[in-house]
């Protein structure tokens, strides 16, 4: 019985070679099969396939239908059962595994009957190695693939001028892959299916650069597309970042300005209705206080506190501009009165005076509560975490606008960055809000990462080509302005864009209700300057005219006015 | 003896049968080679010709050559079930005593067995099956080895009745015997027609039959061929798991499980034949169409068709023959 299971292993050791090699024909060929199939669907760029890797492909699976033929299992039985067929030995085999130790009568005879035939029989003979339809099978898809990418990657038929521009649209498609893995590397983006789908319209564009499927014409038009598309995405990405570490920064304020003692709910108070701000704007023009200079407060800190425009003044109002309007306001009080107790007044009159009074009251209360708001405001302003956070709103803006200038942030800079942000978040109490932050300065630091690449490569790119975008070339010195003070400099008129000045006319709905205009000429606020560069607030006003637009809100006939206008002025503020 | 030795002394003593047989019956080897077969497996044999192509000759020489008692009974249609088993007769001493019949034989030789009434063929029943016969309620043992070797001529002569399904199915063979050839017939007529005829010799004794009977019993059988030669059976049964599908269109009722143990009995002599200890599914192949043609019933469409008992067989092999593949597909 031994000696028939050595014979049996010996056959089974032929078995499993011959399932090898048969397992990796079989490899080979369903590879090739999968790679060219690959390969078409890359050419007519239906897929992203590198025709190199589908060689590789047939021979991974060649491997591996080798090992799996070479593996699997085989039976002591079904080698019995087989070696019986093929060489005609009428069941002695298989009668032998199953009965030789058995005991019946015949047994060791059956044995002995067994192993004495199949020593007589060559495994090899049995189970040889053909070379038949699956092999040539495999040859041929084989060959078939060796040719498509030898056809594909070769240059050898092209003529030097041919060679010449498959080099060069070689050479953009190398750009366009490097854009796209950029594109792909960057996680936690805002709109996923946005950056998908450019990467994938990119990927495409560098494989039609590649094959020469267009023409130089075609290939600017959709450069200057994709560019654009690369640009918005970019501007889409670091708004929403921003935004996100506007409002952390902003809960951080809060936090800091209640240590100090603040209230916000006093801060709310300060808010003035339209009689009080009219009563207060002409109390300030009567008394000369609007002459007088007033406590200089941060506007974004006033935003981030919660205060409006109407809170924000009263909180500035130094001491020597209360005084005055304190004189001025009981001498306007002491008119009222003795209007009151003349008499001769009508009824409608009367009411007019006394409510001016009650304005005048309310005010005077309002100026007494904004002693305590501004004494925790200057603390605030004073605190060494406000100014850590002031210099990183700084340092952010600055990486943003060199960002959009196509200089790229360096490693140092994102250092730096990174660790201020880190301590601002150790800042914050609580720990919900802490880690947001992280997540938020985490998106915004990648974001400002990433937004370098859409622009620049993207203009180096068309550079490269040939396709230099018209509507760019302002200098872009005019829109860095952060100054305080005079607003000339941040004025659009004065940007050295290459924009025009459209105004914009038109009617009014009507079937809108009541609207409210008001027109603010710099200064913005009474007895201060503005501090907010013209180039910071552009965005939010091009946002709420794209708002405006969308939403009907615009009559069909300007809409396109109103976009070239915000067009303008957003590439000359830029510089592009 | 030990299993070669055993071996070996079978298979020269089934050659010295069938030399000494051979001596007298010309031709007829695989009639002649069923016999023996069925000699061996201890089972009964139908054979099925025309009138004078030897068959009679056949058992009567087998007979000589084991030296032992033959009897023949001619059937026919006037005959009764007594003249086959023996009777009860009633003496002068005043008593009863029994008269054994010609069935009590090792060889019974019964010609023409489908020209007997149907109530005749039966009286052989028990006969085969029990190898007793029950005469006024009490058995009479048969001797050993008792064998049955019934001739018929084709169904379809005129005054013949066929045997019933239960009497066929008792035939552990049933063989056909061939109208001889040009050249076979010549040398029967030579034979037969100068000189002396062959005298035959006995060359094995009833131990020897009974000796030859246990050592086939032992022949291995592999599950294998066991569950092949068992689908062939099944195969046959158009109402069974895996009926084939000329079964389906052919047969009414498909083979007894006597079927399968004459299959495997056969097997197992043509193995010990062939020199082999175990048995083959060329083996089982080869005892299909004896075993099995006089088992299935077949319809009225393979009678439109002209289809025959064998050719089903033949298909049924087929079929179980597609489903037996290599394990190892390389």
């Amino acid at each position: 019985m031994k000696l028939l299971q050595q014979q049996l292993k010996r056959f089974g050791r032929r078995v499993r070679m011959v399932r090898m090699w048969r397992g990796a024909w079989i490899g080979l060929l369903v590879g090739a099969v999968l790679a060219i199939i690959l390969v078409a669907a890359d050419y007519l760029l239906l897929v992203s396939f590198v025709p190199l890797v589908g060689l590789i492909l047939a021979g991974v699976s060649a491997i591996v239908g080798g090992a799996v033929g070479f593996f699997l299992r085989v039976s002591e039985l079904s080698v019995a059962r087989s070696v019986d067929r093929r060489a005609g030995l009428e069941d002695r085999t298989s009668s032998a595994f199953h009965k030789a130790e058995s005991g019946e009568f015949f047994a060791s005879e059956l044995g002995d009957d067994a192993e004495r035939h199949l020593g007589e029989v060559q495994p090899r003979r049995l189970y040889p190695m053909r070379f038949g339809s699956q092999q040539m099978s495999a040859c041929a898809a084989l060959a078939i693939l060796v040719t498509a990418v030898y056809v594909i990657d070769n240059d050898l038929l092209l003529t030097p001028g041919q060679k010449v521009a498959k080099a060069e649209l070689k050479e953009a498609t190398a750009q366009v892959e490097r854009i796209v893995r950029e594109l792909e590397v960057g996680e936690g983006a805002a709109d996923k299916a946005a950056e998908k789908k450019l990467a994938a319209e990119l990927k495409k564009f560098g494989k039609e650069l590649e094959r020469g499927k267009l023409d130089r014409e075609e290939a600017m038009q959709k450069a200057q597309k994709l560019a654009q598309d690369a640009k918005k995405l970019s501007e889409q990405r670091l708004e929403k970042a921003q935004e996100k570490m506007e409002q952390f920064q902003a809960k951080g304020m809060q936090e800091k300005f209640e240590e100090a003692g603040g209230d916000l709910d006093m801060l709310k108070e300060l808010q003035l209705d339209k009689m009080q701000m009219d009563t207060l704007s002409e109390l300030m023009q009567e008394s000369g206080a609007d002459q007088m200079p007033s406590n200089q407060l941060d506007p974004k800190m006033m935003k981030a506190l919660g205060a409006d425009n109407t809170a924000s003044e009263m909180a500035r109002l130094s001491e020597a501009q209360k005084q005055k309007l304190a004189e001025q306001m009981a001498k306007a009080q002491q008119d009222i009165q003795k209007k009151l107790e003349q008499g001769n007044l009508s009824e409608s009159e009367r009411k007019a005076l006394e409510q001016q009074a009650q304005t005048m009251k309310e005010l005077a209360q309002k100026m007494a509560l904004s002693d305590e708001v501004q004494k925790a405001l200057k603390e605030l302003q004073e605190m060494k975490e406000f100014k850590e956070m002031q210099e990183l709103m700084e340092k952010m803006q600055q990486a943003q606008q060199q960002i959009q200038q196509g200089k790229p942030m360096t490693d140092e800079q994102i250092k730096e960055m990174q660790e201020q942000m880190e301590q601002l978040a150790e800042q914050m109490k609580d720990p919900a809000a802490k880690e947001a932050m992280r997540q938020a300065m985490k998106e915004m630091i990648e974001q400002m990462k990433q937004g370098k690449i859409d622009v620049q490569t993207m203009q180096q790119m068309m550079s490269m080509m040939g396709m230099n975008s018209n509507n760019s070339g302002g200098n872009n010195e005019g829109g860095n302005y952060q100054g305080e003070g005079e607003n000339e400099k941040g004025d659009p008129m004065t940007l050295e864009g290459k924009g025009k000045i459209t105004a914009i006319r038109g009617d009014r709905d009507e079937k809108r209700g009541n609207d409210t205009y008001s027109e603010i000429k710099a200064p913005t606020m009474m007895g201060s300057r503005t501090s907010v560069p013209y180039d910071k607030v552009l965005p939010g006003y091009k946002k709420s005219a794209e708002s405006a637009v969308s939403n009907n809100k615009v009559k069909g006939k300007h809409r396109d006015r109103v976009r070239e206008y915000f067009e303008q002025l957003s590439g000359g503020g830029k510089g592009k | 003896m030990n299993g070669l030795e055993s071996a070996e002394w079978f298979r020269k003593t089934w050659t010295n049968l069938r030399t000494e047989i051979g001596k007298v019956v010309v031709g007829q080897e695989e009639v002649v080679e069923g016999v023996l077969v069925a000699l061996a497996a201890n089972g009964h044999v139908l054979l099925e010709g025309m009138p004078g192509l030897g068959k009679t000759l056949l058992i009567r020489t087998l007979a000589q050559a084991v030296d032992l008692d033959y009897s023949r009974i001619q059937f026919t249609p006037d005959m009764m079930p007594a003249d086959v088993t023996g009777t009860n007769v009633f003496t002068q001493s005043g008593g009863f005593e029994f008269r054994k019949g010609p069935i009590f034989a090792n060889f019974v030789l019964a010609d023409e067995i489908n020209r007997a009434t149907p109530k005749t063929q039966s009286s052989l029943l028990e006969a085969m099956q029990e190898r007793q016969v029950s005469i006024g309620g009490v058995p009479h043992q048969l001797v050993e080895p008792f064998m049955v070797m019934a001739t018929q001529n084709p169904v379809e002569q005129e005054g013949t009745y066929p045997l019933p399904e239960a009497q066929l199915d008792r035939f552990f063979f049933k063989l056909i015997v061939p109208n001889p050839s040009k050249a076979v017939l010549a040398e029967v007529v030579n034979r037969t027609t100068q000189g002396e005829m062959a005298t035959v010799n006995k060359v094995a004794s009833a131990d020897d039959l009974i000796q030859a009977r246990r050592i086939t019993r032992e022949v291995s059988v592999s599950p294998e061929v066991l569950d092949y030669a068992l689908s062939m059976i099944v195969a046959s049964h158009p109402d069974s798991e895996k009926p084939s599908d000329i079964a389906k269109r052919y047969v009414r009722y498909g083979s007894s499980p006597r079927g399968a143990q004459s299959i495997i009995s056969a097997g197992k002599v043509y193995a010990m034949l062939e020199g082999r200890f175990n048995v083959s599914k060329e083996n089982i192949q080869k005892a299909a169409k004896p075993v099995l043609r006089h088992r299935l019933i077949l319809n009225y469409e393979s009678e439109a068709d002209g289809i025959t008992a064998d050719q089903v067989v033949e298909g049924i092999v087929d079929a179980v023959n597609a489903g037996d593949k290599d394990p190892i597909k390389v």
